[in-house]
């Protein structure tokens, strides 16, 4: 079992302003390499003397902390903060309640500009560590307490960054996720001690999350059946989620525009659907361009395909202790089901014996056809995907619903 | 930026989906802007040779205009066979802005006609160019002539013509002047002559000409 609870942390420091116990806040949603949203209402009534400074836009963070405890209620070792949001808006009213709107610090990074820099053979973690270190960690201009945690340097890469170019440290971190092989990033909470702190850490790598060892099962997985209470698989082959003709093109250089070769996929089963887009302006290298191509053909060759399955929390595998955002988790949805076999009686309701064709009178028992346990999955559905993001939902009975998604190509 | 083929675009939209669109078009309309820009500046840069270009070549054509002058015809009369150089007065004025400080002067007459006194000697009808307004008023220094003989007595015609280049030390409008002179050696009786059309042109050249 856990408890959640809300915390406010202020944004430069990350000391803890208030705890809010009120606060309620509908749902939030965590995914990888980008900024999510949330709504907050904290009733006044209840709220602490200094909920002015607590809710503050810009200066303070709202942190929910999962704490796990035992049987008798008893609190079982540190609480664990699974989601933190910055204060983007507060509008105040006649009512009791103070409204706020949350994003994820993601959100932070498309609120600071990257100037000039270049890098040249430098790997690619160690850009990213560089450039939000530079550009939102709290450092000659006031930021944020962020720490980054990187697994290596990361693939070695050349980028130039222009002032001029006006673009954010968000948009930096998207177009060098976007690129075959990118550094995958997200931004989670930890506690630090001495002083008592919630800061953020960016957790960036070739991959975040732990992979599932071969021949071993996931550390988490989400059944139905079972804790999993519903589950929606999206297959969705729209405009900008499924193609299989992909081309990534920049923006022009006086009258040429640098673009990737076509990308295309070796299935054939389906027509040409072409993809063209831009992952970032002022991309010069067509190499860079084929890259993102190349990312974007792996992920939209067979449609976006995610499986959301959404358990109540305190029975599901817990967030931030059996896993985490990144990290391959087991599903399986349905199957089939086994009845009990049932004997057959005679017409005589009250005997279960018949008499055979010779005069024998005896029992049988008969195995009815299996059934489906979730009719919308014929023979069940199961197997290991990539947990891209998280929704949590909050209000009344907590449901945690990881978002998982098929990257490796293989179908569900 | 919003860019397909990222895990985030894996998600379902949800019910942000708008709001997300939305602010991914204002971030890629805010990048596109410099983008646009950047892009632009190749054709900025060349649009600018041209205009250059253009602005030199206007200014060379108009270094290259040019004015004339037509003097009255007249006679020269007589013409004494001493060797005297006499101006003559007849004049052609033409005045012409030099921006360039240099200027090519052509004097010329359609037609030049002589008449000896008598048998022997030569005669010559010959003009002058000057420039007035500049301390230098000629390259090299000096009058420049033209001469055309006449000998032996018979009468004789031509067309003359002599260009020379001139160096205006005084930028701004010049004021060129032609003068015809005569002159006639080893005659005994004067001779006389006509000259028809003297004209003089005015030619600004460039300074690499």
């Amino acid at each position: 079992m856990s408890e959640l609870s809300w915390v406010a942390v202020d944004a430069r420091t990350g000391l803890i302003v208030e705890d809010l116990p009120g606060l309620v806040v509908g749902s939030v949603r965590q995914t990888i390499g980008r900024y999510e949203s949330a709504t907050a209402s904290l009733p006044l009534p209840t709220a602490p003397g200094e909920w002015l400074s607590a809710t503050r836009p810009g200066g303070v963070c709202m942190v929910l902390l999962s704490q796990a405890v035992d049987g008798l209620g008893n609190h079982v070792g540190e609480s664990v903060p699974v989601w933190g949001g910055m204060v983007t808006r507060r509008p105040r009213t006649e009512a009791d309640t103070v409204e706020m709107s949350l994003s994820t610090l993601e959100a932070y990074f498309d609120r600071r500009y990257v100037g000039d820099e270049t890098f040249v053979g430098v790997g690619q973690n160690a850009i990213v560590s560089a450039l939000v270190g530079k550009y939102a960690a709290d450092g000659v201009r006031p930021g944020i307490p962020i720490r980054v945690q990187m697994s290596g340097a990361g693939t070695v890469r050349d980028r130039t960054y222009l002032d001029r170019d006006d673009k954010t440290l968000y948009s930096v971190l998207t177009e060098l996720m976007g690129v075959d092989g990118g550094p995958e990033w997200s931004v989670g909470w930890e506690w630090q001690h001495n002083p008592e702190r919630l800061t953020p850490v960016l957790y960036v790598g070739a991959r975040i999350g732990r992979a599932v060892t071969a021949g071993l099962a996931p550390a988490a997985t989400f059944d139905i059946p079972g804790p999993v209470t519903s589950v929606v698989v999206d297959e969705d082959y729209s405009s900008g989620k499924g193609a299989n003709d992909v081309m990534a093109v920049s923006s022009a250089t006086g009258d040429v525009r640098p673009q990737s070769p076509r990308q295309v996929t070796s299935d054939t089963s389906r027509p040409t659907f072409e993809m063209r887009f831009t992952p970032s302006t002022s991309i010069t290298q067509v190499a860079t361009l084929t890259g993102h191509a190349l990312s974007a053909l792996a992920l939209v060759s067979e449609g976006a395909r995610t499986v959301a399955l959404s358990a109540a929390e305190a029975y599901a595998p817990k967030l931030g202790t059996d896993w985490v955002i990144g990290d391959d988790i087991g599903f399986a949805i349905g199957g089939l089901s086994s009845p009990e076999p049932r004997r057959v009686s005679s017409d005589d309701l009250f005997v279960d014996t018949f008499t055979d064709r010779f005069g024998a009178s005896g029992t049988v028992t008969v195995a009815p056809p299996p059934v489906d346990l979730v009719p919308a999955f014929p023979g069940g559905l199961s197997g290991v995907a990539r947990a891209i993001g998280f929704e949590m939902t909050l209000g009344g009975v907590a449901m945690i619903t990881p978002i998982l998604a098929d990257v490796s190509g293989g179908g569900f | 930026m919003a860019t397909p083929g990222m895990l985030g675009s894996l998600v379902p939209p949800g019910e942000d989906a708008a709001v997300r669109k939305m602010a991914d078009l204002q971030r890629e309309l805010r990048e596109l802007g410099p983008s646009v820009a950047a892009s632009f500046a190749s054709t900025v840069a060349m649009l600018q040779e041209q205009q250059d270009a253009i602005a030199a070549q206007t200014a060379y054509l108009a270094s290259l205009q040019t004015k004339s002058a037509i003097a009255p015809n007249f006679t020269i009369n007589p013409i004494p066979g001493d060797g005297v150089d006499r101006f003559v007065d007849s004049t052609a004025v033409v005045y012409l802005a030099v921006p360039t400080g240099r200027a090519l002067v052509t004097v010329g007459a359609e037609l030049v006609v002589v008449r000896p006194g008598d048998s022997s000697g030569e005669i010559g009808v010959t003009y002058n160019i000057t420039e007035e307004g500049g301390s230098v008023p000629w390259y090299p220094s000096g009058t420049r002539r033209a001469r055309v003989f006449s000998t032996f007595g018979d009468s004789d015609s031509h067309s003359v013509s002599v260009t020379r280049p001139v160096a205006v030390s005084t930028i701004g409008v010049s004021k060129f002047v032609m003068a015809f002179s005569s002159v006639a050696t080893s005659l005994t009786t004067p001779a006389d002559g006509n000259v028809f059309a003297p004209y003089m042109i005015v030619q600004v050249i460039p300074a690499d000409v």
